[in-house]
């Protein structure tokens, strides 16, 4: 009789993946955790393509290090919100690495062909990218804890095992990057509406 | 303050999430346990007595082999056959000359993100900033035909029993 995998815990499909090879478990937890770690690379990158190709990425590199993993209660979705911020830090690099299984993949944007859907990914990518430009002048782990806290939505603990450092680190690194961010606003405004950034720029610096 | 509600965003698109979690699933099954493979104890002891006995019969694998299995690669943190070993999706043209290259590297990248450390038996969990030093690299050809890397001088696949991989 098979598994049902489906009802499995995150540990349980990590440990059946790692230590049995099962394809199944490691392909729930894909399914699993895809679209929030989709919507995490596309806020750290503003451009919905890379996002995909990084979504990929990041469970490439979750199973490279495998071994390392750790859970926030049961769940692996902090730790692969971790591992997809550094995948977005250096995403060039990281999607050269991964290019040859990359390249399997059908091509990114594939079934954004309805108008609706189009329009919203587009405006959805234009909010990002200003919002990325507005940050832009905050410290990489201002910018990380912010997309973690108030853009994915992790509690502090979740984003403490993301992050890989203690709870009391991302409060008060949160409650810096927030006031930073006001601070910044104002001198924002102007230059992050003229500017256009592309993701690679934000992306290699942080300071568009 | 919440600027994006991942639920209410769209969801990474069909096909390409088919795609990529059957490619997962396939990678899982190949590689799941070969970081930690050893050959079997017989044949280990077989293979010491016959390096003992003659030793250079020890080095009587070919000199040079080719690369045939690109779907992966081994990025070694010492010149051991029974290290430890980071796998990688080797990046580069699947039947190209470039793939031997682009192992190399992939993991001379990972040793200057401060991923891999020479003589450490682990992947570092937090690069260091700034460039790290990258040992020598020879890359090796392991037993599924893939690419593996060590540090070391030329030579070092010889000593490894295991041939150099060629490049055409």
């Amino acid at each position: 009789m098979g598994i049902d995998w489906a009802s499995a815990s995150d540990q349980d499909l990590w440990s059946h993946a790692a230590n049995e090879g099962a394809g199944e478990a490691f392909g729930e937890l894909f399914e699993r955790h895809a679209d929030r770690v989709y919507a995490h690379c596309f806020s750290r990158t503003g451009s919905w393509s890379m996002a995909e190709d990084l979504t990929s990425v990041v469970f490439l590199e979750a199973w490279r290090r495998r071994n390392e993993v750790r859970f926030s209660g049961d769940s692996a979705l902090p730790w692969l919100l971790g591992v997809a911020n550094n995948a977005t830090r250096n995403a060039e690099r990281s999607l050269r690495r991964h290019n040859l299984l990359l390249a399997k993949l059908p091509p990114p944007g594939v079934e954004a062909d309805i108008a609706a859907d189009a329009a919203t990914r587009v405006d959805q990518e234009r909010l990002a990218q200003h919002l990325l430009c507005a940050m832009g002048g905050l410290r990489q782990a201002e910018q990380e804890v912010l997309a973690l806290c108030d853009w994915a939505g992790l509690s502090y603990a979740e984003a403490a095992v993301a992050m890989g450092v203690p709870e009391g680190t991302v409060r008060s690194r949160l409650f810096r990057a927030r006031q930073h961010l006001r601070d910044l606003a104002d001198g924002s405004k102007a230059r992050c509406a003229q500017a256009n950034p592309s993701p690679a720029r934000l992306l290699a610096g942080g300071h568009a | 303050m919440t600027y994006f509600h991942p639920e209410r965003m769209p969801v990474l698109p069909t096909r390409r999430r088919k795609a990529a979690r059957l490619q997962l699933e396939e990678l899982v099954r190949r590689t799941a346990k070969a970081p930690k493979r050893r050959p079997p104890a017989v044949v280990a002891a077989l293979i010491a007595i016959v390096a003992i006995g003659s030793g250079a019969a020890a080095f009587a694998v070919a000199a040079h082999a080719p690369v045939t299995n690109k779907q992966l690669a081994r990025c070694f943190t010492s010149a051991s056959r029974s290290g430890f070993a980071a796998e990688i999706a080797v990046a580069g043209k699947p039947g190209s000359s470039g793939q031997v290259t682009n192992a190399h590297d992939t993991c001379a990248d990972l040793y200057s993100d401060g991923r891999l450390k020479q003589g450490v038996s682990a992947e570092m969990p937090h690069p260091s900033n700034g460039e790290q030093p990258v040992p020598h690299l020879v890359v090796c050809v392991w037993t599924d035909k893939s690419a593996a890397v060590f540090p070391g001088p030329q030579g070092t696949c010889a000593r490894l029993g295991l041939p150099a991989a060629a490049r055409r």
